[in-house]
């Protein structure tokens, strides 16, 4: 009678048989548990939301659809039950966890044929992908709690052990930035520096992303900036010839692109994110503001207006407070919206890196030094050089060309936070009559509200203020 | 003083009959009888004299002077003889212990039911129904005793002529000879692991050695919607868009009105046949039915096809073989509710499309006319029409059972049966005429499982009587084995044909997979009865259960009950009026395993497709779950203290009971915070305690010759409360679509259903916008000011039966109703909400404006602007009711007529439901659920389907 009730799953294969055995059999497990860690940057955060977060948020989209999440969002207004804020939060933490298994237990996998370096690649590139959500999280949220183990069992004997994992606390914005800061740096010393195509961690990816941490973490160490962007130019990337040769979706991978995710167009490996914005047979999300157009127009900048926003006629399909039917503004970087979509999005890619690089140069005093950087990105755009010459001047200067450059690539309320230019930027864009349009975004604004779902389940954790 | 009388008092066996009351009529003046029988008392001449005993025949005598006079009582077969089916046997009613209700075919018969569950409404105290939607088919959620809990399931167990099984939805009610609730523990645990929210046994009608009966019901009806909601004109949406500055074109100015396109009538009809007899040795009950119900919304339907074999064979003096054979066939249709006009929801898009669309666009493209504001928000037509789609259930539900006799009072009885289903849904949008189906270009998908449930168990039955004593004891095992298996695929991509729907055309395959499931479980079980002389009665009871769903696999579920015939003492003697008194208690163990996956303890992986590798390697893993060692089955410890009354020669009936019901580890998906990557864990985590008091009065008012009428009234309060949580402290569910926020929350001290949100203080007069009150007095407005501000789970439900038979004809009343409970009235909040360009309810004229500052209509605010209507006691309205659920007046036509002696019987009748309805709700019905039978989301209304009025005319028919 015990063998009668002695039936195992056939749909499942069992995680741990017994206490103390290895999480990862073989190889082979190993590598398809890094193919789920990467197979997350398919999930809906990197589908759909990086670009709410990124555009919708700030000056340069309007939320679009008919999700009140996205309203909340696009107009600070921001509940701490927001169902975005809450999904957010638990797609970067479920990423880091597939990442915490790997980078834990890698290497102890029992399998003679599985190559000490190949580990420490593994390893790396977990890391890599955990630095990733760590630096989403800690510019969202602030300060966060620090989850770098695993759980692989909940009963009663480990209870004690793995409670502060269940229910851990925040931890202070430089602790969460100097784990990023040591993640990239082992991937950076252990991953390759090429991989079959971009959307896996290369050395120069880590490079990017270590710029990146240092141009946003407090003080901003600029000649780290200047030190990792330096090691990403010199990396084998090159600025495409034209402008839309980045978006016309034939140079996928490109010389320019440093981190890019990558769709087959298969039904298991699709981006429905892509139709999420363009369309006309709904009302798409991250429509394009009029300060964005604006901006666009009075710089004449036709090249990336072009590539970056199409006008439909949408008369007769829905109609819009902020824009007429007849010409109606969306999203224009992302264009295959068939299903299913091979439409590839990029995180990162050279141009984001030499503006950061000027960026820091003039934060560091070389002005005429930045001005090279900031024209090397106009030329591609046929636009006139900068006519900037202060450091003050060309601050603006180089906010304007990211702007402009990087438009809908999810970039654009990091920068304005970055720079602590935000409230001033945002609550002077203008609207469709080209007043004021009334966005009211304060300081407590720039940092979103930890979910209220975990709030109630946490008792350590404690809520931003103003929320 | 009267002269002495000595005598004897015996039953129909010459055994005498101690506690028989003796009285001289008209007096207090009286004795009972001793042990053996015998009584003396002093009496005057032509004094009456009744003897009187529950369970038997009173005896009148007028006394003329003799010195004995001794008497034999015949037993009230009324009474005595009723039996109820219990645990793995029957049992007299008087002997009964626990609380158990019955309800047998009188309640089936009385009215058109089209599933069981609808016969058991209103029926019994203790035993709460709920029709979540009135739309054909769909489920009825049964509570025996309150919700026990979250995720574990609160339906109670069905066992079908012995055999388990978790759906009635198919079984027809016409073949049903009666329904036993088993309420309290002590009664159910027998039934273990099963029993926990109550057992519900269902005997099947069998044949018997009378002359052979060919009968048929059928009827015909038509339902209607019983109340409409008033939405905006064309004129008035056209203001109200204006309003919230949403570009109107001045050329929109049709006016249709959708309600009317949505709420038509529906159909039913049922034919049901019957044919059952036999002789000692061999008995049959064979019957066949068809039934339809089509709903007033369409494409809602319900066709049932069921056939049924009850076989009785008694092979040798010592051999029995029963069998019961059913199968049927569902075939129904579904129309989408509980979803917004934007999501498919049929009933929100009815009230939320703007007035001035078309069905289809006027161009002769054959599209459904898109709505100008946002394409994929479809009309209701367009959501009924445009999915082809249909679910077959199939299944064969049967058993065999031999009985032999052993020895005397003896018996072994052994059973095989099986519940074999099988489950298919097929589904087809064309690349037309939607919105949708244009994005895909077609989109298909199909759903395929089989499922077998292999019950195989054996008992002894032994009963001994010696003297006052008698004793029964059983003890048996039970093995169930379940296995399932099914495919699904979804394909988009079709050909432009719209006449090919089968998934093998589709261009694309998005996904597809199988699955396989399986558990078993064991069980021991035993139970002993014992009767002293039918005034002391005890129980006892057992059950062991392993189930292969955990790691430590058994437990023991003991149940104990006992109870004393009151009206046996001598004090009661004096209380003529009392025909028989009854106090009993129990106590008893169950269990709850039902939500339980079949891979609950287990850390799993789970995959997800990638990129092929080369060489090929297989699929992405990830960890799915973490293992749960500890993991147990919920227990419930219940309490019962009852007492059962008859009074005045039968005509009053009145039971009482009272319960304690305590459920310890509760299992919940217990919430880790979501920085792992898996935030929960299934566990033990929680504590819910229901107590409740059941009242049920029958009485025979008026029986003469002419007329009779009889009441049934039953009435029960439960209070459910989650006494403890473990881990996780707060739990929500109910997501509003429209706001997003969480309209239900589970909580300590909370009952379950309790609903949460802001608190409402009205409408600004200055800014037009609701003032929420500042709850945690900090000074902002913050999740921190939500609060407990409504209770979906009625205080009381009651139930009120008239029967009244005039000659030939009869009229059968039955009121049915809950008090106390709220209602989320979601379907407000895309009513009344005017954040976009949904059409709202005329409640909306009196919104704020400048001019209108003092009104509880806020402004117009669009922009998609949810802040007026986030969840708050706004929407919070009272759903007690009172409702006249069924009335059927029926006419015997010929009723044994020598005149027309191949009938039988013939009547016919006409029954309208739910003809009336009292409550203050303010939707379309109080009686509502948009999370069905969901324990913890419980009264919310978010564009559900809503019962409807229905007429029926049946005829029955005997040959």
């Amino acid at each position: 009678c015990e063998k009668f009730l002695d039936i195992e799953p056939t749909g499942n294969s069992i995680f741990i048989e017994e206490r103390g055995d290895t999480i990862f059999r073989t190889a082979n497990e190993a590598e398809a548990a890094l193919s789920a860690v990467y197979g997350d940057f398919q999930n809906e955060y990197w589908q759909l939301d990086w670009l709410v977060n990124g555009d919708a948020q700030s000056d340069d989209a309007y939320a679009g659809a008919d999700n009140p999440s996205n309203f909340q969002i696009d107009d600070y207004r921001i509940v701490a039950t927001n169902s975005n804020v809450s999904r957010d939060w638990a797609y970067l933490y479920q990423t880091i966890g597939k990442a915490n298994l790997l980078i834990n237990n890698v290497e102890v996998t029992p399998d003679a044929s599985f190559s000490e370096q190949r580990k420490k690649e593994i390893k790396g590139e977990a890391s890599f992908v955990r630095a990733v959500m760590y630096f989403e999280a800690v510019q969202l949220w602030g300060d966060v709690p620090l989850q770098l183990k695993e759980v692989t069992s909940v009963s009663a004997a480990e209870l004690d052990e793995i409670y502060p994992q269940l229910y851990p606390e925040r931890k202070p914005m430089a602790e969460v930035y100097e784990q990023i800061i040591a993640d990239l740096e082992y991937a950076l010393a252990n991953v390759k520096t090429t991989q079959p195509h971009k959307g896996f961690a290369t050395k120069g990816a880590a490079n990017a992303y270590l710029a990146k941490v240092y141009a946003t973490i407090e003080p901003k160490d600029y000649n780290k900036v200047v030190e990792y962007c330096d090691a990403v130019i010199a990396g084998g990337y090159s600025l495409l010839p034209e402008f839309d040769m980045l978006w016309n979706n034939e140079n996928e991978n490109s010389p320019e692109s440093i981190f890019e995710v990558n769709y087959a167009g298969t039904a298991s490996d699709a981006n429905w994110g892509s139709s999420m914005f363009r369309g006309t047979d709904w009302k798409k999300f991250n429509i394009p503001s009029n300060d964005l157009v604006k901006a666009f127009d009075d710089e004449n900048d036709m090249i990336r207006k072009n590539a970056s926003i199409s006008f439909e006629d949408v008369t007769g399909k829905w109609s819009d407070a902020n824009w007429p039917a007849n010409s109606y503004p969306f999203m224009n970087k992302y264009r295959i919206i068939t299903w299913p979509s091979p439409q590839n999005y990029i995180l990162v890619r050279l141009a984001d890196i030499i503006l950061l690089k000027a960026e820091a140069l003039n934060e560091l005093g070389d002005v005429n030094g930045a001005a090279q950087l900031v024209n090397q990105i106009r030329g591609r755009a046929d636009l006139p050089d900068t006519q900037a010459s202060t450091q003050e001047a060309m601050r603006l200067a180089i906010e304007k060309e990211r702007r402009l450059e990087l438009a809908f690539e999810g970039k654009r309320w990091f920068d304005l936070k970055r720079t602590g230019r935000a409230i001033e930027v945002i609550n002077n864009a203008i609207g469709p009559d080209g007043n004021k349009f009334g966005y009211n975004l304060t300081q407590n604004g720039l940092l979103w509200p930890i979910p209220q779902s975990e709030l109630d389940k946490n008792e350590l954790l404690t809520q931003n203020p103003g929320y | 003083q009267g002269r002495p009388l000595t005598g004897k008092v015996t039953d129909a066996g010459g055994q005498g009959l101690p506690g028989v009351t003796v009285l001289i009529k008209g007096t207090a003046t009286g004795t009972t009888t001793d042990i053996n029988g015998n009584y003396s008392l002093n009496v005057e001449n032509g004094k009456t004299l009744v003897f009187s005993f529950m369970g038997f025949v009173s005896q009148e005598i007028i006394y003329s002077g003799q010195g004995v006079i001794n008497i034999t009582l015949a037993e009230d077969s009324k009474l005595l003889d009723e039996v109820v089916v219990v645990g793995y046997g029957v049992q007299r009613k008087k002997d009964i212990t626990t609380a158990v209700a019955v309800v047998d075919d009188k309640a089936l018969k009385d009215r058109p039911i089209v599933t069981v569950a609808q016969a058991l409404q209103g029926k019994a105290a203790g035993v709460q129904v709920t029709q979540p939607s009135g739309k054909p088919g769909s489920g009825l959620a049964v509570r025996v005793r309150g919700a026990t809990s979250v995720l574990a399931g609160n339906e109670p167990a069905y066992i079908v002529d012995g055999i388990r099984t978790t759906d009635i939805n198919g079984l027809n009610p016409n073949d049903i000879e009666s329904m036993t609730i088993l309420k309290d523990a002590s009664a159910a645990a027998i039934y273990g692991a099963a029993a926990a929210n109550g057992v519900v046994l269902i005997t099947t009608k069998r044949g018997s050695a009378d002359k052979p009966v060919i009968s048929f019901n059928t009827y015909f009806g038509f339902s209607t919607l019983r109340k409409n909601i008033d939405v905006l004109n064309t004129r008035q949406y056209r203001d109200l868009m204006n309003d919230i500055g949403i570009a109107y074109d001045p050329t929109w100015t049709r006016f249709g009105d959708w309600t009317d396109e949505t709420f038509g009538t529906g159909y039913q009809q049922s034919y049901q046949a019957s044919f059952s007899g036999g002789n000692e040795k061999s008995r049959y009950f064979v019957s066949g039915g068809y039934l339809t119900e089509q709903g007033m919304v369409k494409p809602a339907r319900f066709d049932r096809y069921t056939f049924r074999m009850n076989l009785d064979n008694e092979i040798r003096s010592w051999f029995k073989l029963k069998t019961s054979l059913s199968a049927w066939t569902i075939d129904s249709k579904d129309t989408p509710d509980n979803a917004s006009s934007g999501r498919g929801g049929v009933i929100m898009s009815a009230l939320n499309t703007p007035p001035f669309l078309n069905v289809y666009k006027q161009d002769g493209s054959g599209w459904f006319d898109p709505n100008p504001f946002q394409p994929s928000w479809e009309n209701p037509v367009a959501y009924m029409q445009g999915p082809d789609q249909l679910t077959r259930d199939n299944k064969v539900l049967g058993t065999v059972e031999a009985e032999i006799n052993l020895a005397k009072g003896l018996k072994f009885r052994s059973s095989a049966g099986a519940d074999i289903t099988s489950h298919r849904w097929d589904y087809y949008l064309d690349p037309l005429r939607t919105n949708y189906g244009r994005q895909n270009n077609g989109i298909g998908q199909s759903d395929n499982s089989n499922h077998m449930v292999i019950q195989i168990e054996n008992l002894f039955d032994y009963t001994v009587k010696t003297g006052e004593h008698t004793i029964s004891a059983l003890v048996g095992n039970t093995l169930i084995k379940y296995e399932g298996r099914g495919t699904y695929i979804e394909g988009k991509d079709f050909p432009e044909d719209t006449n090919v729907k089968d998934l093998w055309a589709a261009n694309q395959i998005s996904t597809g997979g199988t699955w396989h499931n399986a558990n078993s479980s064991v069980s021991f079980f035993g139970r002993l009865n014992y009767d002293f002389g039918g005034r002391y009665y005890a129980t006892f009871s057992f059950r062991r259960d392993g189930s292969s769903k955990l790691v430590n696999k058994w437990r023991t579920m003991p149940g104990v009950s006992a109870g004393y015939r009151l009206s046996s003492a001598p004090f009661m003697q004096k209380f003529t009026f009392i025909d028989d008194l009854k106090i009993r208690g129990g106590y008893g163990v169950t269990g709850n395993f039902q939500g339980l996956s079949d891979q609950a303890a287990f850390a799993l992986w789970s995959y997800y497709r990638r990129d092929p590798t080369d060489p090929l390697s297989g699929p992405g893993i990830y960890q799915l779950s973490y293992g749960n060692p500890d993991l147990k089955w919920e227990t419930t410890r219940q309490t019962n203290l009852g007492l059962d009354l008859t009074m005045f020669d039968g005509k009053v009936l009145f039971t009482f009971d009272a319960y304690h019901k305590q459920t310890v580890d509760v299992l919940l998906n217990v919430q880790l915070t979501s920085s792992l990557p898996v935030s929960s864990i299934l566990t033990n985590a929680g504590e819910i305690i229901n107590k409740g008091l059941e009242f049920s009065l029958n009485t025979v008012n008026i029986d003469n010759r002419e007329l009779n009428w009889t009441t049934e009234f039953n009435l029960s309060f439960n209070k459910n409360e989650v006494a403890n949580l473990k881990y996780t402290p707060v739990y929500y569910f109910g997501s509003i679509y429209s706001n997003n926020e969480f309209a239900s929350r589970v909580k300590v001290g909370d009952p379950l259903g309790t609903f949460y949100g802001y608190v409402s203080e009205g409408v600004n007069p200055e800014t037009g916008d609701i003032m929420y009150k500042d709850v945690n007095n900090n000074g902002i407005f913050d999740p921190g000011d939500r609060t407990v501000i409504g209770y979906g789970m009625p205080k009381v439900t009651f139930g009120f039966t008239n029967n009244l038979v005039y000659k030939d004809f009869s009229l059968n009343l039955f009121f049915q109703g809950s008090y106390g409970n709220d209602i989320f009235n979601a379907t407000r909040i895309d009513l009344e909400g005017m954040f976009d360009s949904k059409n709202q309810s005329v409640a909306v004229l009196d919104r704020w404006t400048p001019e209108n500052p003092n009104t509880d209509i806020p402004r117009a605010v669009g922009g998609g602007n949810v802040d007026n209507v986030r969840n708050s006691t706004r929407f919070i309205e009272d759903g007690s009711y009172l409702r006249l659920k069924s009335a059927t007046l029926s006419y015997n036509v010929l009723k044994n007529n020598a005149k027309v002696s191949f009938v039988k019987n013939l009547a016919i009748y006409v029954t309208a439901q739910n003809l009336f309805t009292i409550t203050n709700y303010s939707g379309f019905d109080p009686e509502v659920n948009a999370y069905g039978n969901s324990a913890v989301e419980v009264g919310i209304d978010y564009g559900t389907y809503p019962q409807s009025r229905t007429f029926v005319f049946g005829v029955n028919v005997e040959f």
